[in-house]
């Protein structure tokens, strides 16, 4: 249980590799989504 | 704030990777703080565990006003005036953010899951004592810190070879999100003699 739990929830912290980067990518330009 | 303050030093190519390490600060953060703070909660009180975090966070104060400058990508007011208008609610109606704040979502259901409840299942449900639950407790930060960092340098070696930031980054990324989604779920269907 704690090996699932420990894998689960270590797998969604990639969500910080994510966000931040593609949404300072959003430029007035081109601004309906990265591209 | 401090995504911010390192995309002042970073172009967009390069910004992946120390987004990645800036991301987990909060991840060594806990790693140091929950063995630190339980054997204060432990052998002194809770009250000394409050205390001690009041004095790292001025600490980290004073670092940032002593080393905290600003980077050389920062855009001049010229600059800002040159780039047309968009309203804010195109802004946050555009895919990509709609996209990041569903994928943030989805995300921090897990990352809460492992903040409140992982600690209190590994002792009342598994029965470790609350010296050990606060080791086990860091081991997610660990294998977490593990995945972003890998990611983040997979993510940049991937946009200087001419991937676009929806490969790099929106797919790449969300890939493991979905595999700790599904390896979460399975936990519904174990027997409940293996929580016990």
């Amino acid at each position: 249980m704690i090996a699932i739990l420990v894998v689960g929830s270590g797998l969604c912290g990639a969500i910080y590799v994510v966000c931040p980067p593609m949404i300072g990518r959003i430029h007035p330009g081109v601004c309906s989504a990265a591209p | 704030m401090a995504a911010h303050a390192i995309y002042k030093w970073f172009p967009d190519e390069k910004r992946t990777l120390p987004t990645a390490i800036l991301s987990q600060g909060s991840a060594f953060g806990v790693i140091l703080a929950v063995p630190a703070l339980n054997w204060a909660i432990v052998n002194h009180s809770w009250h000394y565990a409050f205390g001690a975090l009041g004095v790292v966070g001025l600490m980290w104060v004073v670092a940032w006003l002593v080393m905290g400058k600003e980077g050389p990508l920062v855009q001049t007011v010229a600059m800002a005036a040159a780039d047309p208008r968009v309203p804010y609610f195109q802004l946050l109606t555009s895919r990509t953010f709609i996209g990041c704040c569903a994928a943030t979502f989805g995300a921090y259901w897990a990352l809460s899951l492992g903040l409140t409840w992982f600690t209190p299942f590994i002792v009342q449900g598994l029965g470790f004592s609350q010296k050990d639950a606060g080791w086990i407790s860091v081991l997610p930060r660990v294998f977490g810190a593990v995945i972003v960092l890998l990611t983040g340098w997979v993510s940049q070696v991937m946009l200087t070879k001419g991937y676009t930031t929806r490969g790099a980054r929106g797919v790449l990324g969300s890939v493991p999100l979905v595999i700790g989604g599904l390896i979460l779920s399975t936990m519904s269907v174990y027997p409940a003699r293996w929580t016990a």
